[in-house]
């Protein structure tokens, strides 16, 4: 053990990141900058001058520079996206697993737990492996959020705090204040028809990545965030600068074409329509077939297909036909995900 | 059961951070940076809740107060975006016009009105139906008033009918300066106007093009047109052709103050925290640097009590010498935020805070004379 460690090669990029991190909290703590201006330096001003940048050459247009800036944002934050999909994606696979657990440990609580995550450990599943690509990127939307809504700057007050954010250069400080006007757009005032697109997209979005459950609390839960996120975003689209609904719809677009690559249309399928699709009478346990066949998070391949063999066994299914259904995830594993939806639609 | 956890936890993490940003970020709220002006021994100010004031200057004391009603004024823009719904008539991005015992104001609704200075009755209103974000001038018996769909509305003073407009390329800003019976103003679209008030027509062959957006009243004196611009610089064109004399360009940030004139030298202050000295003939430094204010100067500064008085965002006041542009005397009696113009008259600046205080201060003994707040 000692050996290993002596042995383990020296990671220059992680101790690049240490190292940053340890100057920027000494700073911190030493008073030299505050919270504020990290905030400042490294997200908000660079992400804002390039959307000022970005107007001045996008034919003058702020709307087109607010769509532009959200596909950078969302391609550089790709590998992240991606990663959060598919451990949440790991996770719904290993759910009917996890329910056994829980009926089988209903009255051990400390036993369950262990068992859970001995069980995330041999599927080689991080529990949390969704929560903190999620949480890297937070930061990330909030900086261009504010950056798209400091950028409109369409009071006099904006304009004056935008000034102490532009870098010094000519080109970006004279570019202001931006063209408001997109399309039919007035970006500085709300638009109705911008209110609906961002309902529409928002509800998609939601209904493409809310994950089935047998168990109604939660089911009764994702009924009220389906239709409450939406609804709150097309109000506020409906009160606030039509700019910050051409972002929400923009993300949302590129979101819902994401969701799709990694799990396809999610609930948007009608549950009797996937029944014919793939075969098995378990709305439940679709999303776990469909799920073993696509995911690549799974660093133990054998073992998940194990597990959806005995899964197949408890649910009472013919165990003919789920060993079809395997065989098919382990043709498609072969393919590539691309093979593997087709070969599905196919069965 | 992690799982259920995990998505919950998450969602709500989600709606809180968006909410949060949300509130912070659409609730930058607008205030406005109301000014002073006076006429005979009477101070005319707006306040920052929307109302106009006469005050007596020797000490302070209320002589009227006036404000729309509600069916007349009142603020168009949503609470939601935490405009300030509790303001009496709106928001004022300038000072009051006084001519002939009237006092003209113009909200940043786009309403104007004419009050009797001696009997504060309105003598008229005229609804402009666009934003303004500057103050009111008076001349030639016309009140002028730029706005946000980009025009300059001439009305006329003794009825506030409109006389006629002149439309740029964007939204108007400034407060329109009127000489010899010509307006100066700028505009957003990077240009600096001069109309003629008879005709109605642009003085020059072509307004004058900077490199960036005219939100700075402009200054004349003796000919010259003074005034700097978005693009860091600062310019003097002449008053009759168009032409530029000259070009200051060292500055770090945006000028978005009238300047001040004492004696062959400008006195702009920058949004890039520093004052500057220019030499009105040539453009050129008269100071050997320029004064550091220590944060962005969007107040106009003025020349009163043998100084030069500037006031920093953060509400310092600095009493500076014409000549050198050392330090006299510095006033940090306003803690708060000072974006309204300074107004001088003999040896008194006052100084409008974003508290809603008005400030008497004595530039030559940089005493404070008084102090009143501005709401009841």
């Amino acid at each position: 053990m000692a050996e290993a460690k002596a042995t383990k090669p020296f990671n220059v990029r992680r101790f690049l990141i240490f190292l940053l991190i340890g100057v920027v909290l000494v700073l911190l703590i030493a008073g030299v900058i505050s919270i504020t201006g990290v905030w400042n330096i490294i997200l908000l001003d660079p992400m804002l001058n390039f959307l000022v940048l970005m107007s001045k050459y996008f034919l003058g247009s702020f709307g087109i520079a607010i769509i532009v800036l959200t596909i950078i944002i969302r391609l550089l934050m790709l590998p992240l996206t991606m990663r959060q999909l598919q451990s949440s994606k790991a996770m719904q696979a290993l759910q009917p697993k996890i329910k056994e657990l829980q009926k089988k440990y209903a009255k051990d609580q400390q036993k369950l737990g262990q068992e859970t995550m001995k069980l995330y450990k041999e599927e080689g599943v991080n529990p949390l492996g969704c929560a903190f690509p999620m949480l890297i990127q937070f930061p990330i939307w909030i900086a261009l959020y504010q950056s798209v809504i400091q950028a409109l700057a369409y009071t006099p007050e904006n304009l004056l705090g935008l000034s102490k954010q532009l870098y010094s250069s000519e080109v970006i400080r004279s570019a202001l204040p931006l063209n408001h006007h997109f399309l039919w757009l007035d970006l500085t005032s709300g638009d109705i028809f911008m209110a609906i697109l961002t309902v529409v997209s928002m509800w998609l979005l939601q209904k493409m990545s809310t994950q089935p459950s047998t168990d109604p609390q939660q089911q009764s839960m994702n009924r009220i965030m389906l239709w409450v996120m939406p609804l709150m975003f097309g109000f506020f689209s409906l009160t606030l600068p039509s700019g910050l609904s051409l972002y929400w719809v923009a993300s949302n677009i590129i979101s819902i074409i994401l969701q799709y690559r990694v799990t396809g249309w999610g609930t948007l399928t009608r549950p009797s329509l996937s029944f014919l699709k793939r075969g098995t009478p378990q709305p439940a346990a679709n999303p776990a077939a469909k799920t073993q066949g696509t995911a690549s998070v799974g660093k133990k391949a054998g073992k998940s297909i194990a597990l959806e063999q005995s899964h197949a066994k408890t649910d009472g299914a013919s165990s003919e036909k789920k060993e079809a259904i395997t065989g098919d995830i382990i043709s498609q594993r072969k393919k590539g995900s691309h093979g593997k939806r087709r070969g599905k639609r196919k069965d | 059961m992690f799982n259920t956890r995990q998505t919950r936890l998450t969602k709500t993490i989600v709606i809180a951070i968006l909410l949060v940003a949300l509130v912070l970020c659409g609730c930058a709220g607008k205030r406005g940076w109301p000014g002073t002006v006076s006429e005979g021994n009477i101070l005319y100010v707006c306040t920052m809740d929307g109302r106009v004031l006469a005050l007596n200057p020797d000490n302070g004391t209320w002589k009227w107060d006036w404000k729309p009603t509600a069916k007349q004024g009142g603020q168009t823009a949503s609470s939601f975006t935490c405009a300030g719904s509790s303001l009496a008539g709106g928001l004022f991005y300038g000072a009051p016009a006084v001519a002939n015992g009237v006092v003209y104001v113009a909200f940043h609704t786009g309403k104007v009105y004419a009050i009797d200075a001696a009997s504060t009755e309105q003598k008229w209103e005229q609804d402009l139906r666009s934003t303004v974000s500057g103050g009111v001038a008076v001349g030639n018996g016309t009140v002028f008033v730029g706005s946000s769909n980009g025009k300059l509305s001439a009305l006329d003073a003794g009825n506030g009918s409109l006389k006629w407009e002149f439309t740029t390329e964007n939204e108007v800003w400034t407060t329109p300066v009127v000489v010899d019976g010509v307006v100066y103003f700028g505009s957003l679209d990077h240009n600096l106007y001069a109309v003629d008030v008879e005709t109605h027509e642009l003085k020059w062959n072509k307004p004058f093009k900077t490199g960036g957006s005219v939100a700075a009243s402009p200054l004349v004196v003796d000919g010259v047109v003074y005034f700097g611009s978005f693009d860091n610089k600062f310019y003097a064109v002449d008053a009759d052709s168009g032409a530029q004399k000259w070009v200051f360009p060292d500055a770090g940030n945006w000028f978005w103050s009238q300047a001040a004139y004492n004696n062959g030298t400008i006195y702009a202050g920058c949004l890039d925290h520093k004052v500057y000295a220019i030499d009105a003939g040539n453009g050129t430094m008269v100071w050997p640097k320029p004064f550091d204010a220590g944060s962005l100067v969007k107040a106009s500064p003025v020349i009163a009590g043998g100084v030069l008085v500037v006031a920093s965002e953060v509400g310092k006041v600095y009493g500076l010498d014409l000549k050198t542009g050392e330090k006299k005397w510095e006033f940090d009696g306003v803690n708060t935020k000072v974006l309204s113009p300074l107004y001088a008259a003999g040896d008194t600046v006052y100084i409008n805070s974003q508290d809603n205080k008005l400030y008497a201060l004595n530039a030559e003994t940089h005493r404070q004379i008084w102090a009143v707040p501005l709401s009841k």
